[in-house]
């Protein structure tokens, strides 16, 4: 009884945190996870049909990625956390989003000659899989403000 | 095993005692040796095993939160002692079931496969068929004999660790496999509970629904071209998971077989140096008779 009270009174809690706390973001690619559930101002996604920003209160949508950026912004006015997606899903609700992308990596972690090496191996192919690993490489230029 | 070999020894060993003492003294001394480098090679496996666990259960956790998003989908996953009938499988749906290349390592392999046999089964009373997609070399030579006409494509010769471009092919053939005529596609794999235990377990993913008051992820905004990007993922992410609570289980249940096999060894290795030192003190008895009634012969 006191365990079921407690749950509740935890329950409510979180409920208070969420409406302060702002965003809950879940951002996960398969081998590392890199927020769990953590209060974020706001982030933004490369949504297949146009990028778009997700804070609290958010209408309800599913929405699938395209190679590009996530920036995450911690705090109103700070400069957001930026990483590069090849892919994936983004499901939004009012209180949380969860972004489980095929691969993420830091921007700053991005190796400018291996993007490059990446794009001309790539380009030389005219097959599916090549042309979705050119557009990849080419996205991933382009966030780090390389045109290729 | 090794005690099943240890009795079976035993008497043989004795009847050789009695019949040449010398030469079996050294036949038994090189099976203490033999038992002794068996042990050797279990308890190092058995540290191997304790040292990669530790690596499967950090993939784990990752994959567990990383496949946490699939709870906007659907029901969870059903251990497979506790499905009833044939649990949302439709008249004809492809099974994933996985495995590894890698034996040593107790059951695992072994429930699943009669995981899927017994799905089969019942599959049958219902007039239903499936077609079974064997991940790793072990799970597709048991399928082989228990499922053997429903076992169409096997995965073997892939290292561990198994990573997500893998699920993904293992998804895409899933899906190209007779796509109009399949209704669910199904994994099945070790659930790993804890480093004693693990549960076979089968998760149903069901087709989307993209018409019709019912359909999939109505509480979201999605267009069409989304859910049909979102199923193939969705497969993809649930084999990955399957494959790294698999990999779990695989690790913890090879730890254990280890550890039983290095007592196992332990014990016989006793058992033989009673053997040994029995024959040994038999000989010198013998030979101290041999010597004194010799002696008492010339007096």
């Amino acid at each position: 009884m006191l365990a079921l009270r407690a749950a509740r009174a935890l329950r409510g809690a979180r409920r208070f945190s969420d409406a302060s706390g702002g965003l809950q973001l879940s951002f996960a690619a398969p081998h590392t996870v890199y927020y769990f559930e953590t209060s974020v101002a706001s982030v933004t996604l490369p949504g297949a049909s146009g990028e778009y920003g997700v804070t609290a209160g958010h209408s309800p949508l599913a929405e699938q990625l395209r190679p590009g950026v996530v920036a995450i912004t911690h705090k109103q006015g700070e400069e957001p956390e930026k990483f590069f997606v090849s892919g994936g899903f983004a499901f939004t609700d009012a209180e949380k989003t969860e972004v489980s992308a095929l691969e993420a990596v830091k921007l700053e972690d991005i190796d400018e000659a291996k993007v490059r090496a990446e794009y001309a191996a790539a380009a030389k192919g005219d097959d599916d899989d090549s042309k979705a690993a050119a557009d990849a490489a080419k996205a991933m230029a382009a966030a780090i403000g390389v045109t290729l | 095993m090794a005690l099943r070999a240890a009795r079976a020894l035993a008497p043989r060993a004795q009847q050789a005692a009695a019949r040449r003492s010398m030469a079996t003294e050294k036949e038994i001394a090189m099976r203490i040796a033999s038992t002794k480098n068996i042990r050797k090679i279990t308890s190092s496996m058995k540290m191997v095993s304790a040292a990669k666990l530790k690596g499967d259960q950090n993939r784990l956790a990752a994959a567990k939160q990383f496949a946490a998003w699939t709870a906007v989908l659907d029901e969870p996953a059903t251990p497979l002692e506790e499905l009833e009938g044939t649990a949302g499988l439709a008249d004809h749906s492809v099974v994933v079931a996985i495995s590894s290349d890698k034996g040593l390592c107790g059951g695992v392999h072994s429930a699943v496969a009669r995981g899927l046999r017994t799905i089969n089964a019942r599959l049958k009373e219902e007039n239903k068929t499936m077609n079974v997609i064997a991940v790793g070399e072990k799970g597709r030579s048991q399928l082989r004999r228990m499922v053997p006409d429903s076992l169409t494509t096997a995965l073997t010769n892939i290292p561990p660790p198994y990573n997500f471009g893998y699920a993904s092919t293992v998804a895409q053939m899933a899906l190209d496999t007779e796509p109009e005529k399949t209704g669910a596609i199904a994994v099945v794999y070790n659930k790993f509970v804890s480093a004693i235990a693990y549960s076979p377990t089968l998760k149903t993913i069901a087709p989307f629904v993209l018409e019709g008051d019912d359909v999939t992820l109505t509480a979201y905004d999605a267009d069409d071209d989304v859910l049909r990007g979102l199923r193939e993922y969705y497969l993809a992410t649930e084999i990955f998971y399957g494959m790294m609570e698999g990999a779990t289980s695989e690790q913890s249940s090879r730890m254990q077989a280890m550890e039983n096999a290095t007592k196992n060894a332990g014990e016989l290795i006793d058992k033989l140096t009673l053997i040994y030192n029995r024959a040994r003190q038999a000989r010198i008895t013998t030979e101290l008779i041999e010597i004194i009634s010799g002696a008492s012969a010339l007096e």
